[in-house]
C-alpha cells in the first residue's frame, strides 16, 4: 500500500528496489539512478543493526557524530581512531557508568561534603539578606513597632498572590528538583540515588567543555550585545535631525518574531554561493586594488579610534581632574 | 568593566586575525601590513559550520535584534538630563568627550550596571537562537550549557542528568543573583523627566 502510494505520488526513483519488486512495479525500478541503486545494494548486503541500551542516543550523538564523524567530513588529518577510543572510555565511565562501588563511595562521601558546604553558603546567604530586610523594613517604619491589631490580615490580602506564585513556580521546582536525586524514567518505577546523578555530571569531561563554550559565548555576547545599544543611544542622543525617522528603524526589528530573525539569519548564513554574505564577499573581491586600499586605511583608522576611544576618555577625565 | 571589554576585544580579533594560531606581535603587524595593501581576497565560508566562524555568527543576530530596544531604554534615561546641564558643561569649555564621561555615563550607570547582572544571567540560559542557528554543532563549538541541559532532557531522556546540570549551573549563578539583588534595593527609581 505505502509503496503503491509513494509511486503514484511519483517517488519511485527515492524506493527500495526490493520494495518496488515486492510490490509488482518492476518497471518502476529502471526510474531508479545505477549508482543509487549500487548504494542500496552496498548497504543490504553491509548493515548492522545499531546497538541498543540504556543512554544510546546520547552516545550516538554527542560522542559519534559530535566528536568524530563531522570531523571526518571536514578534515582530512583527523585522527578518527584516538578519537573513537575517547570516545569509547567517555561513554564507559560516564553515560553507562561502569565505576566500581569503591570509587562511587569515595565520590559520593566528597559529594555529601560539597553539599553541606553549599547547603550553608546559602543558609548564610539567607540570613543574609534576612537581617537587609529586616534593617530596611526598620528604616522605613523609623524603627517603632506599629500597632497591628489584625496580624493576619496583610497575609489575608496576599494570599491570592502567594498562592499563585506558589502552585506555578515553586511547587514545579520542587517536584523537578527531586528528579535529580532520582533514577527517573518516564514510565515505570523510579529509585532514589542520592547525589550520583550529580558526581556523573560533575566527573563528565563534557561539561567542562560546554562550561568553556558557556563563559566564551557569554563573554563575547556581553562584549557585543551589551555596549553596543549604549554607543547608539550615545550617538542617537547626537543626530541633530530625523530622530523620530532613527528610532523608528532601531525599533522595527523588535517587531518580528525572534525565530523569523533567526532563520532568516541563517539564509544569510548560507554557505552557497547564494548566501548574503558569500555573495557579499564575492562582491567585495571585485572591488578595483587601489580602492580597496583606500577602504581598508579607512577601516585601519575607525577601528584604532574606537579601540582608543575608552583611553581618551580617561585621559580626559585625568585632565579635567587637575 | 574595562578588563571585560579588553577581553571581549581580544577574544574578537584573535577570532577575526586567524583563530587558534599565535602569531606573535611582528609576525602580526607583518600579517596586518600583507593585508593592508593586498585587494580584499575573500573564500567562500561556511559561515555557521565553521569552527572559527559559529560563535560570532550565532551572537550578531541577536546584537542585531536586541540592539535597537536597549538603545531606546538607554536614550529615555539620556532625554531625561537637563539640557542646562550640557549648556553649563559647554560654558566651562568641555569638549564632547567630557560631556560623555561626566553627564552622559553617570546618568546611564545604574541602567548599565542592572541590566549588566540582568544580560549576563541572561546568557547563561539563552539557547533558543544557537539551537535554531547551529543545535550546538560543529563539533561541540557552539554547545552551551543550556543546550545541552536541553538535548540531555528532551533529545535523550536523561531528565535525571539535565535537573543536576541545571542545578549545578544554577548554582554557580547564584552569586551573581545575590548582586542583583543587592544592587536593587539600593538604586532608588524616579522618573527621568521632569515637567
Amino acid at each position: 500500500m505505502q509503496t503503491e502510494y509513494l509511486v503514484e505520488q511519483g517517488l519511485a526513483k527515492y524506493l527500495l528496489p526490493d520494495r518496488l519488486k515486492q510490490a509488482g512495479l518492476d518497471e518502476y525500478i529502471d526510474e531508479i539512478p545505477a549508482n543509487w541503486k549500487h548504494d542500496w545494494m552496498v548497504s543490504a548486503t553491509n548493515w548492522r543493526c545499531e546497538p541498543h541500551c540504556p543512554g544510546w542516543d546520547s552516545i550516538s550523538t554527542l560522542l559519534i557524530t559530535n566528536d568524530v564523524t563531522r570531523f571526518i567530513f571536514t578534515n582530512k588529518n583527523f585522527d578518527y581512531r584516538a578519537a573513537l577510543k575517547r570516545a569509547e572510555t567517555h561513554a564507559n565511565n560516564n553515560i553507562l557508568g561502569e565505576r566500581t562501588g569503591a570509587q562511587m563511595a569515595r565520590y559520593r562521601r566528597i559529594a555529601y561534603m560539597i553539599l553541606e558546604i553549599v547547603l550553608t553558603v546559602i543558609a548564610a546567604l539567607g540570613w543574609w539578606f534576612g537581617v537587609l530586610i529586616k534593617r530596611k523594613a526598620q528604616e522605613a517604619t523609623g524603627g517603632a513597632k506599629k500597632n497591628v491589631t489584625l496580624w493576619w490580615m496583610p497575609w489575608l490580602l496576599m494570599a491570592p498572590a502567594l498562592l499563585s506564585i506558589g502552585v506555578w513556580a515553586y511547587y514545579p521546582m520542587a517536584r523537578g528538583t527531586l528528579i535529580a536525586f532520582q533514577d527517573y524514567k518516564l514510565t515505570g518505577d523510579y529509585t532514589w540515588v542520592g547525589l550520583d546523578n550529580f558526581i556523573k555530571v560533575m566527573l563528565d569531561p563534557k561539561f567542562y567543555i560546554y562550561l568553556t563554550k558557556t563563559l566564551k559565548f557569554s563573554a563575547m555576547t556581553i562584549g557585543l550585545a551589551f555596549f553596543t545599544p549604549i554607543l547608539l543611544a550615545l550617538f542617537l542622543s547626537e543626530v541633530p535631525r530625523l530622530k523620530i525617522f532613527f528610532r523608528t528603524l532601531y525599533f522595527l526589528p523588535q517587531i518580528s518574531s525572534s525565530i523569523v530573525i533567526m532563520l532568516l539569519w541563517r539564509q544569510m548564513y548560507s554557505p552557497s554561493p547564494t548566501g548574503l554574505f558569500n555573495q557579499l564577499g564575492m562582491k567585495l573581491t571585485e572591488i578595483p586594488h587601489p580602492v580597496a586600499i583606500a577602504i581598508k586605511v579607512i577601516l585601519a583608522l575607525i577601528v584604532v579610534a574606537i579601540l582608543i576611544f575608552p583611553f581618551t576618555i580617561a585621559m580626559n577625565a585625568e585632565v579635567a581632574n587637575r | 568593566m574595562l578588563c571585560l571589554g579588553i577581553g571581549c576585544w581580544y577574544f574578537f580579533l584573535k577570532t577575526i586575525t586567524g583563530g587558534e594560531e599565535h602569531l606573535g606581535l611582528l609576525a602580526g603587524i607583518k600579517h596586518w601590513a600583507k593585508w593592508m595593501v593586498e585587494g580584499f581576497q575573500f573564500e567562500r565560508q561556511d559561515w555557521l559550520g565553521d569552527p572559527k566562524w559559529a560563535i560570532p555568527a550565532v551572537i550578531l543576530p541577536s546584537v542585531w535584534a536586541g540592539a535597537g530596544i536597549g538603545s531606546l531604554i538607554y536614550l529615555a534615561a539620556l532625554k531625561g538630563v537637563d539640557d542646562e546641564l550640557y549648556e553649563a558643561a559647554e560654558l566651562d569649555g568641555a569638549a564632547l568627550l567630557h560631556k560623555v564621561r561626566f553627564i552622559a555615563i553617570p546618568t546611564l550607570l545604574p541602567l548599565i550596571i542592572i541590566n549588566f547582572v540582568g544580560a549576563f544571567i541572561g546568557t547563561f540560559h539563552s539557547m533558543g537562537n544557537i539551537f535554531v542557528m547551529t543545535g550546538g554543532g560543529p563539533g561541540d563549538e557552539t554547545m552551551v550549557l543550556s543546550l545541552a541541559i536541553w538535548y540531555q532532557a528532551f533529545a535523550f531522556l536523561n531528565f535525571s542528568t539535565a535537573t543536576a546540570m541545571a542545578w549545578v549551573l544554577g548554582l554557580m549563578l547564584i552569586g551573581f543573583t545575590a548582586f542583583q539583588l543587592n544592587m536593587l534595593q539600593k538604586v532608588e527609581f524616579r522618573r527621568t523627566v521632569t515637567e
